[in-house]
């Protein structure tokens, strides 16, 4: 209907306003038929690129603050073996017969930690061990945003030599979201060099609180318990050994003090920052049941497998953030949650552990900033 | 370096909070680079006993104002 009021005058009238409002309907209308999508491809490509640029200065960024750190410290380092290094990659395990992948996975996994570890020992020398986790974990971000870009760019070149809309669509959707995670990991570079607290460290925190003043035992690698008293419950405490930027051998110290130091256990209760839903405020405290642990799952698979083995229930203490929030320093909302965590952890002990049980608490997360 | 062309949302200073368990008092200062949780750090103003860190956090501007 409005397509004929629009064009009433075309058969009845040949004046000249009536084909100027014509053609303004219809030109665009077949540009917009036979040259839509490319029009479209243009725009996206225009957008994904402006991105891919930012995304390219944030990943030089990262490099450099990571290499002005060092240069300030006055390590001296091989820039070409250090770009190199940015380049390194791990090969996962094949999955098509699964029995065992868990296993092979956590060998991968390991070898890879001992050789970054190795690796950035020999180009920033260094005895201190804070210096040293903050330049592993600040090499962790140089190398991931040297990835993100690739990837991208791969994508986006991918999306431009076939004139692919489809792609070229998802990507400009993803950009912004992706935008925002790199800064905020480049940001938190400037964290991480002052050896600030992370978002993701409430777990230790909250029982590093609980750990003060007691008696600290280490287990495994970079893993540290403690003992003590909650109304006639005996509590081991187990974090990562702080204020390094570790997160520890959570599993492995669950397993040796399950299996070997205290066979009796007759809970486990984790504490970690979880990813918040939209529209959940930063700091809420929410409790459930399962191995709050991220990462690739090795480690909440072999907690889980060892509850099981042991018919030991976990239960969960979580502290809601957004990425964003987890990667950056600790926000006072979720330094302020400490105390919900600890009201929540001892009236699980005291409801769920019998008197004179045992229950192993353990704070999941990087421990940057936050000693016990 | 990275601070200065952050957004005004984003701009944030770093706290450390310095507590007492005996008088139940916190002491809100700067941070300072060699600041963690649980570090024993300066002397109650009330009591003169120790104090340890009991929290670092940051706060945005807005949150500031």
């Amino acid at each position: 209907m409005l397509l004929f009021q629009l064009t009433p005058s075309l058969g009845s009238s040949n004046s000249l306003y009536s084909l100027i409002v014509s053609a303004l309907f219809w030109v665009p209308w077949i540009i917009l038929i036979f040259w839509g999508q490319r029009i479209q491809v243009t725009i996206s490509l225009g957008q994904v690129s402006r991105s891919l640029a930012r995304l390219k200065l944030l990943s030089d960024r990262s490099k450099q603050v990571l290499l002005n750190y060092i240069s300030n410290k006055g390590f001296k380092t091989d820039i070409t073996r250090f770009n190199d290094f940015l380049e390194y990659f791990t090969i996962p395990p094949v999955s098509m017969d699964p029995v065992g992948v868990v296993k092979r996975f956590d060998h991968i996994l390991t070898t890879q930690d001992k050789r970054i570890k190795n690796e950035v020992a020999q180009l920033f020398s260094t005895s201190d061990k804070i210096e040293r986790s903050i330049i592993e974990n600040m090499v962790g971000i140089a190398a991931a945003m040297n990835q993100i870009f690739k990837i991208i760019r791969h994508y986006y070149i991918l999306g431009k030599k076939g004139n692919n809309i489809y792609l070229l669509a998802q990507l400009q959707m993803i950009m912004p979201m992706l935008l925002k995670q790199a800064d905020a990991l480049v940001n938190a570079m400037s964290t991480l060099e002052l050896g600030q607290p992370l978002g993701d460290g409430i777990g230790p925190a909250s029982v590093a609180l609980l750990m003060r003043e007691k008696e600290k035992r280490r287990i495994g690698d970079e893993t540290v318990f403690a003992e003590t008293e909650y109304k006639g419950r005996r509590a081991i405490l187990v974090k990562a050994e702080g204020p390094e930027g570790n997160v520890g051998e959570i599993d492995d110290a669950l397993e040796k003090i399950v299996k070997e130091i205290y066979p009796d256990v007759s809970a486990i209760i984790m504490i970690d920052a979880a990813l918040k839903l939209e529209g959940e405020k930063t700091g809420d405290v929410s409790e459930g049941v399962g191995a709050a642990i991220g990462g690739y799952g090795i480690e909440k698979f072999k907690i889980e497998q060892l509850a099981y083995e042991k018919n030991i229930p976990v239960y969960a203490i979580i502290v809601k953030e957004s990425i964003i929030e987890a990667i950056g320093a600790m926000r006072k909302e979720i330094a302020e949650s400490v105390n919900q965590v600890q009201q929540t952890l001892f009236r699980i002990i005291e409801e769920r552990v019998p008197e004179n049980g045992r229950v192993v608490v353990i704070g999941v997360g990087n421990t940057l900033g936050v000693g016990q | 370096m990275l601070g200065a062309e952050l957004g005004s949302e984003q701009r944030q200073i770093v706290f450390t909070i310095e507590h007492c368990d005996f008088c139940n008092i916190n002491n809100k200062r700067s941070f300072q680079k060699g600041d963690y949780v649980v570090k024993a750090s300066g002397r109650c103003p009330k009591c003169g006993r120790d104090m340890y860190i009991s929290a670092i956090y940051a706060e945005s501007l807005r949150q500031q104002a």
